[in-house]
């Protein structure tokens, strides 16, 4: 075998270790993007499983208790609902209307537990990932 | 004054075009005269690309409401440097930003016609025709889709303001230094191709040989902006969005970070082809896969592609994007392949154990790392695409991911500036890496004894030692030799030792600063280590105590903000002790905006080398006088910042120019190599070249 193949095979070994890293990668995070509507549709089929949903901020629900630490919202895709609790800090940029990720997961009653929050600016760069989860 | 922009924007479109094919045609043709015409034109979309920026600059600074853009982004009580920072704080500024500085590069990169340099004068004219139909893609997106003059329906009084996120010094740096990066790896995509489009005209072989070396300084500046680009965004994510960390692993993040990935791998692998001849189809891979990167990044943040928290834009701009990527993608591919055979290497890679296969294996990483970002990125696309349902991936696949990426790529960091060309000696081996490792190795061992976890973390603070160990003997060696042979004194030699190499030393200190900053992230994102974070609410005279670090809540007062009238702050005074020692005072703080319904917050910070205490008002309770705090404690990093300032500082330190007289005897010898290999098509006489001093 010549010196050339040889090393062509190291640089493959390691593309076939990375693809491997990357597909267990995938398959252990991968967590369905969905909005509000579509949660709903799913109904018990997403409980407790890792799910980002997005929709718009109905300003008027959010709540702040400070002496829990605890943050609830309502967010909506104009055809549903849904309500939204988080045992953290309030980020930034939570106004009416505003297009808001969360990660988390649907328990059993219908409620949502937020793990990370992130707020969408539409026209321009800016906000971020609030808290670290 | 709008008008005015709208015009330049218009007749820069024309004058451009025009310069491609005057450029074009007239180096094709090897028509002197047709060229100069063609480089009039580069000229005039400068003047034409300067008239717009400066148009809008002045509008912004104004205040001219009328225009859309400026009552989007500026406002009369902003300071005058944030309205200049207004610029780029938009889709439409941005991009023209990105052309301003496009056409000035083709203008300085296509005036070069030195005889000293028949190379460069052979490849400017095809260089400036391909900036400058790079150019024209921007001018198109200008006039069709972000017109940064266009009037709004009303004039408003006052301008929304920039939003108060981007109010911070870090925001003028950041998005400036990026696009430099950027737009810097236009410069050598454009040497590498039109390199390829020389044919056999005289001096095309030597032209080909030669534009690695004549894009260095241009590929590693933009390596370095983008460098900065990417620390002062860590930095501004920090300190100004309050979530307690510096990386998220957001899509824009990522689109910065692929690029600087396959530029790192391409500041490498040149060196190869530069002093052996190798690499070179990989190399013009490389800095292909780079450019369309960096116009990817630039795509990425201006359509809705991807569900980035950051990303805007429209998907009508998306499609311009995607047709410009296939089209560079098709041009490129169909380039290689016509001109396969001019890329073969000089000779073959000698022995498993040498620079020579460290680098391949530096590149193999690198693009390795780049490619799994690059996929995680865009999964959901593909996902909606080929599955009608977007699945994403979180933070978790890339940390799962880059630990053990980072940590080879480290290593390598350590081992690749010291390993021999063509054969390494297990003496020089030895001589070189015993220290380090028995270093590395003996820490290793302390840490298990200690039962300190985790093991992941352990190996790459192992691994960060290793390089620093490796190149702080380095540079005692070296100055050591110096002392003895010249009898200078040690701060004397050690100083010429480093400037008469700054390329090498400049390199060295960029992976000391790499090593530093691994150890930052290490130790600022392995959670088990002493990172920990607590929030409560608490009454005055209260405290909190996070990892030995005590949080006292004295009360909540009220200001309005020293360098903002009209912005009043809510902050809570707290002071900070560790074992009964105070520490200092922080003000964690909300901010309310006299035109925004909701208060922005700003997080206090206690900095040290060891850790940050990150103190964040999260609210306040107005009966009780109670204030929510969430407190962090971060360990190391700061590692990550000093480590960021030595980076930029051994890369400016590498760019600097040489002294004269060494400069000249190594360019010389470096161009009678390429000028030999040239003539005779192998690398023969590059065995002798004094370089191959360098790795001993």
């Amino acid at each position: 075998m010549t010196k050339r193949a040889r090393i062509a095979i190291g640089v493959a070994v390691v593309f076939v270790a990375l693809g491997y890293l990357v597909f267990t990668g995938i398959s252990r995070s991968a967590t369905y993007y969905v909005t509000v509507s579509e949660l709903r549709a799913k109904g018990a089929a997403m409980v407790d499983r890792p799910v980002r949903v997005t929709g718009k901020l109905d300003g008027s629900s959010v709540k702040w208790d400070s002496s829990q630490i605890l943050l609830t919202f309502d967010l909506s895709d104009g055809q549903n609902r849904m309500t939204a609790t988080y045992h953290g800090v309030k980020p930034d940029g939570m106004d009416d209307g505003r297009d808001i990720v969360v990660e988390g997961k649907l328990d059993q009653k219908g409620a949502f537990e937020v793990k990370n929050i992130l707020v969408k600016c539409p026209s321009k760069y800016e906000s971020k990932p609030a808290t670290g989860g | 004054m709008a008008e005015l922009g709208s015009a330049a924007i218009i007749i820069g479109l024309i004058v451009a075009v025009y310069s491609v094919i005057a450029l074009a045609i007239g180096a094709a043709a090897d028509n002197p005269r047709v060229v100069g015409s063609g480089r009039g034109g580069v000229l005039a979309t400068v003047l034409a690309t300067s008239t717009a920026s400066l148009s809008l600059l002045y509008l912004l600074v104004k205040g001219d409401f009328s225009v859309a853009y400026v009552a989007d982004y500026s406002s009369l009580t902003l300071p005058w440097f944030y309205r200049i920072s207004a610029f780029w704080a938009g889709q439409a500024g941005s991009l023209l930003l990105w052309l301003w500085l496009l056409s000035i590069y083709a203008a300085v990169v296509g005036s070069a016609r030195s005889a000293k340099e028949p190379s460069r004068a052979l490849l400017a004219p095809r260089v400036a025709a391909i900036l400058q139909s790079i150019s024209v893609f921007f001018f198109i997106l200008l006039i069709a889709v972000a017109k940064p003059f266009a009037k709004g329906a009303t004039v408003p009084t006052d301008g929304a303001g920039l939003n108060p996120l981007l109010e911070n010094p870090g925001m003028v740096i950041h998005p400036v230094a990026t696009y430099l990066g950027y737009v810097g790896f236009a410069v050598p995509f454009a040497f590498a191709v039109a390199a390829l489009t020389l044919g056999s005209r005289p001096g095309a072989a030597a032209a080909r040989a030669a534009w690695v070396k004549l894009t260095r300084k241009w590929t590693l500046s933009a390596w370095l902006f983008l460098s900065i680009g990417i620390l002062t965004g860590m930095q501004w994510a920090y300190v100004e969005l309050g979530w307690g960390g510096y990386w998220a692993w957001d899509p824009v993040e990522n689109a910065s970070l692929i690029p600087w990935l396959t530029g790192t791998a391409l500041i490498h692998s040149v060196m190869m082809q530069e002093r052996k001849g190798l690499f070179k189809f990989w190399n013009l891979s490389l800095v292909t896969v780079t450019f369309l990167l960096t116009i990817f990044g630039t795509y990425l943040t201006r359509s809705d592609v991807l569900s980035s928290v950051h990303a805007f834009g429209d998907r009508q701009m998306g499609y311009y994007f995607l047709g410009f990527l296939l089209l560079t993608v098709v041009f490129s591919v169909a380039l290689v392949a016509a001109r396969r055979r001019e890329m073969v290497d000089d000779r073959p890679v000698e022995a498993y154990i040498s620079k020579e296969t460290s680098f391949l294996a530096n590149n193999v990483l690198l693009a390795g790392t780049a490619f799994v970002v690059f996929w995680g990125t865009i999964f959901p696309v593909i996902t909606r695409n080929l599955f009608g349902r977007e699945v994403a991936v979180g933070p978790d696949f890339y940390n799962r991911l880059s630990p053990p990426l980072g940590l080879a790529i480290v290593v390598l960091a350590g081992l690749c500036p010291l390993l021999a060309w063509r054969r390494a000696s297990l003496k020089s081996f030895r001589d070189n890496f015993l220290v380090p490792l028995v270093a590395a190795l003996a820490f290793i061992g302390v840490a298990l004894i200690l039962r300190l976890r985790p093991v992941g973390a352990i190996l790459a603070f192992a691994g960060g030692l290793f390089v620093a160990v490796t190149v702080v003997l380095e540079f005692v060696k070296g100055t050591a030799v110096r002392v003895r042979s010249h009898g200078e004194n040690p701060l004397a030699a050690f100083i010429r030792l480093t400037t008469r190499n700054r390329r090498r030393h400049g390199g060295y200190l960029v992976h000391l600063a790499v090593a530093a900053i691994i150890i930052g992230i290490t130790g600022s994102s392995a959670s088990s280590i002493y990172k920990a974070e607590a929030t409560q609410t608490l009454t005055p005279g209260q405290s909190l105590t996070v990892a030995g670090y005590t949080v006292t809540f004295k009360q909540l007062q009220m200001r309005e903000a020293p360098n903002h009238p009209g912005v009043v702050q809510v902050y809570a005074d707290t002071t900070v002790a560790k074992g009964g020692r105070q520490l200092g005072n922080l003000e964690p703080m909300k901010l309310f905006y006299p035109n925004r319904e909701e208060p922005g917050t700003d997080v206090a910070i206690l900095g040290g080398l060891g850790r940050d205490v990150y103190v964040i008002l999260a609210g306040w309770d107005e009966n009780t006088g109670a204030a929510s705090l969430k407190v962090m404690v971060n360990p190391l990093v700061a590692w990550i910042w000093v480590g960021g300032y030595l980076l930029i500082f051994g890369a400016v330190f590498a760019l600097w120019p040489q002294a004269r007289g060494v400069e000249v005897a190594e360019y010389e010898a470096l161009r009678r190599r390429a000028v030999g290999r040239a003539r005779t098509g192998a690398g023969a006489a590059a065995a002798t070249a004094p370089f191959g001093g360098d790795g001993r």
